[in-house]
């Protein structure tokens, strides 16, 4: 996977220096913050992100990454305002609540717990028959 | 008390898992009985302890989903349907314990078998106090 990264990064090096426009320009920055971030070269990403969000602030995708490369850094409290951003942007975004409960974990993690309780029977919960039967 | 790990221990009123369900599934052996509609005290046999969801985890999502069943002759579970529930994301892994889980047969002779029982399964997440550089 590494190296796949690696090759990546270098290919989209090669394409950012023959990028026709600011479009393909800004795509290949994109992809070269996801890239470096990939190769656990978070400064360097670090970078490419910029570059990304100081010409277009509404790059939701950027944002993710960027929150990422944040995290990396143990820079906490930009990785949130990543998040708070890119969830303004793209509401409901898989890969944001992802990036989200990787911040989460890392800031305020938690131990799940589960309880089980048997004292109300089904008399005390009112039930005749069993409803929705599940199967069997 | 036989438990498969120490660290699943028995509380008074209930079973309670708490860290050790960081693995997939646990399963324990418990002695609360279950009073039954008919008034037919059925002990657990065998009681498996759902997985947190790991949606819920990563979106801190606790609830609450109450579970009905009847309990046969035999000691295992059927007819489950979930009866209350604070969050759908908690009702098939409540299902899927009740069905794997298991009660102490009746002897020979004694009341009917298909007793209904609820049992209700608490969802929740404890913070974990870590040491920070910051």
């Amino acid at each position: 996977m590494a190296g796949d990264g690696e090759e990546g990064v270098r290919l989209t090096l090669l394409g950012l220096k023959m990028a026709s426009g600011p479009y393909e320009e800004k795509v290949a920055h994109a992809n070269l913050c996801a890239g470096y971030l990939l190769i656990e070269q978070p400064h360097a990403a670090l970078e490419h992100c910029d570059w990304v969000l100081e010409r277009d602030a509404a790059h939701w995708r950027t944002y993710n990454n960027r929150a990422l490369v944040y995290l990396r850094l143990k820079r906490y409290r930009d990785s949130e305002e990543d998040i708070r951003k890119g969830q303004e942007l793209r509401p409901g975004s898989k890969k944001l609540k992802i990036v989200r409960g990787l911040y989460l974990d890392e800031t305020q993690p938690v131990m799940p717990r589960i309880e089980i309780d048997d004292r109300r029977n089904a008399e005390s919960a009112g039930v005749t028959e069993p409803g929705n039967a599940d199967v069997d | 008390m036989r438990t498969l790990t120490e660290r699943c221990s028995r509380a008074s009123l209930g079973l309670l898992a708490g860290w050790c369900l960081s693995l997939p599934v646990i399963a324990a052996d418990v002695q609360e009985p279950s009073a039954g509609s008919e008034g037919v005290v059925r002990v657990p046999k065998f009681t498996l302890i759902p997985e947190y969801p790991k949606i819920a985890r990563r979106d801190r999502i606790e609830g609450e989903v109450q579970v009905c069943f009847e309990i046969t002759r035999d000691g295992r579970t059927r007819r489950i349907a979930v009866r209350n529930s604070t969050n759908r994301v908690f009702e098939k892994p409540a299902i899927r314990a009740v069905r794997a889980s298991s009660y102490e047969p009746l002897p020979p002779g004694a009341t009917p078998a298909g007793i209904k029982a609820c049992r209700t399964f608490r969802f929740s997440l404890e913070p974990v106090v870590v040491e920070t550089d910051s």
